[in-house]
């Protein structure tokens, strides 16, 4: 049995954070830099009481415009943002649509590379005949995680949801998977307080960088230029093999999604694989980093823009927290 | 190999800075009218970009001087008569 994505959705948050608003915050904010460099203009940012599981019910309700919610006998939920230690947040977003019982729900921890790795799960769900439509659900509210100070990572991330159905196909649409972890990253982006390593603490130490941004424990902490070094060294080689692992070269592919990190990283990596830009999709100017959703987010538009269309091959490379990361090759 | 002269060319164009500023290979980075968080990261570009050479975040932090970046790339990459102190 084969699989395919059928269908697509997103969701942002109805509040958008401007760079003039964060300089407003944060007068340190650069504005002309974190447009030109980072390539953001704006980021969508979840309100108090609104966690990823909402945003992940407002995708899918719109995903649900075009597929029957009765048909789905698997759901995969990837954030890192989750409601509770437990339950499992996908088992309380199988209630909150009110989809079948009897149908498999669960959750993965993964960042940036999570798309893909929940397309590679997808995939092997529904070629083992475990399920026939697979609802995968990307959410992450990172802007929770950050600390109010921290400009840099304020800048970047944004808040955001995803809900892709995959469903089987007579023929291949989702072809073969690279994969790789090194965890020996795992400090290079990383919330160190909150989990059972290191419980959060009340009044946690702040530490204020060479260039002023402010974090705590209890805060995400990103070294920008390490994470930077990870994907300079790994995602060209990724490239390569999953190019290899499809018997296909960056020619013959009809567009490239990369995780959309920022622009200065992604105009590096593209100048590195050497692919032209006219196939090479970089645009985060409205959404900021959404962490797990860049990807489908970019797949939507582009269908929504027509810069893709059906019957093209494209290129899927996600990267980030772990470290992980993740390639593969859809036929649209 | 690659003379400091070419070097310091593409400092002034990776860092962005006045193309009136002046820079030797003993300028403090510290000193430059831009050197911030991203600076750091065009610094890491460059190195790999020109030189093929990985450099961490811990070790950029290290930095003084142009020259001290020369010596973290290698100083056997450049035209040794003007690098050596």
């Amino acid at each position: 049995m084969y699989s395919k994505i059928a269908t697509t959705a997103y969701y942002l948050p109805t509040t958008t954070l401007t760079n003039q608003d964060l300089q407003a915050e944060i007068p340190a904010l650069d504005i002309e830099k974190t447009e030109s460099k980072l390539g953001i203009k704006q980021r969508h940012i979840s309100a108090v009481d609104e966690t990823a599981l909402d945003l992940a019910v407002k995708a899918a309700e719109k995903v649900f415009t075009n597929f029957d919610r009765k048909e789905i006998d698997f759901v995969i939920l990837c954030t890192q943002s989750p409601d509770y230690f437990l339950p499992t947040t996908a088992c309380i977003l199988q209630d909150r649509l009110q989809l079948c019982k009897d149908i498999g729900a669960l959750d993965y921890n993964l960042g940036c590379s999570g798309f893909v790795y929940g397309l590679a799960m997808a995939k092997g769900l529904i070629h083992t005949q475990i399920a026939t439509n697979v609802l995968l659900v990307t959410a992450e509210t990172y802007s929770k995680h950050l600390h109010p100070m921290d400009r840099s990572n304020r800048s970047i991330f944004g808040d955001g949801a995803t809900a892709t159905v995959i469903t089987a196909s007579e023929r291949n649409q989702i072809f073969e998977f690279v994969l790789g972890t090194d965890g020996s990253g795992k400090d290079k982006l990383i919330v160190p307080n909150g989990g059972m390593r290191h419980a959060k603490i009340a009044m946690p130490e702040t530490t204020v960088d060479a260039t002023g941004n402010v974090t705590t424990a209890n805060h995400l902490k990103m070294i920008g230029p390490d994470v930077f070094n990870f994907t300079i060294k790994h995602i060209p080689k990724a490239v390569q093999q999953c190019l290899e692992k499809n018997n296909t070269t960056l020619e013959a592919l009809d567009f490239i999604i990369f995780h959309q990190a920022n622009k200065y990283m992604l105009e590096y990596l593209r100048k590195k694989i050497k692919a032209p830009e006219t196939k090479f999709y970089i645009h985060l100017e409205d959404t900021g980093n959404t962490v797990s959703s860049t990807i489908p987010i970019a797949l939507q538009d582009c269908l929504v823009n027509n810069r893709i269309k059906k019957g093209d091959k494209v290129l899927l490379v996600g990267f980030g927290v772990g470290l992980s990361w993740a390639a593969t090759m859809v036929e649209i | 190999m690659m003379t400091t002269d070419r070097f310091l060319v593409i400092i002034r164009e990776d860092l962005e800075l006045d193309p009136n500023e002046f820079i030797h290979i003993d300028t403090e980075f510290a000193s430059l009218s831009v050197y911030d968080s991203m600076s750091k990261l065009f610094l890491i570009t460059l190195a790999d970009e020109h030189f093929d050479v990985t450099l961490e975040a811990s070790q950029i932090d290290t930095l003084t001087t142009i020259r001290s970046f020369m010596e973290l790339i290698g100083v056997e990459k450049f035209e040794l008569e003007t690098v050596a102190k």
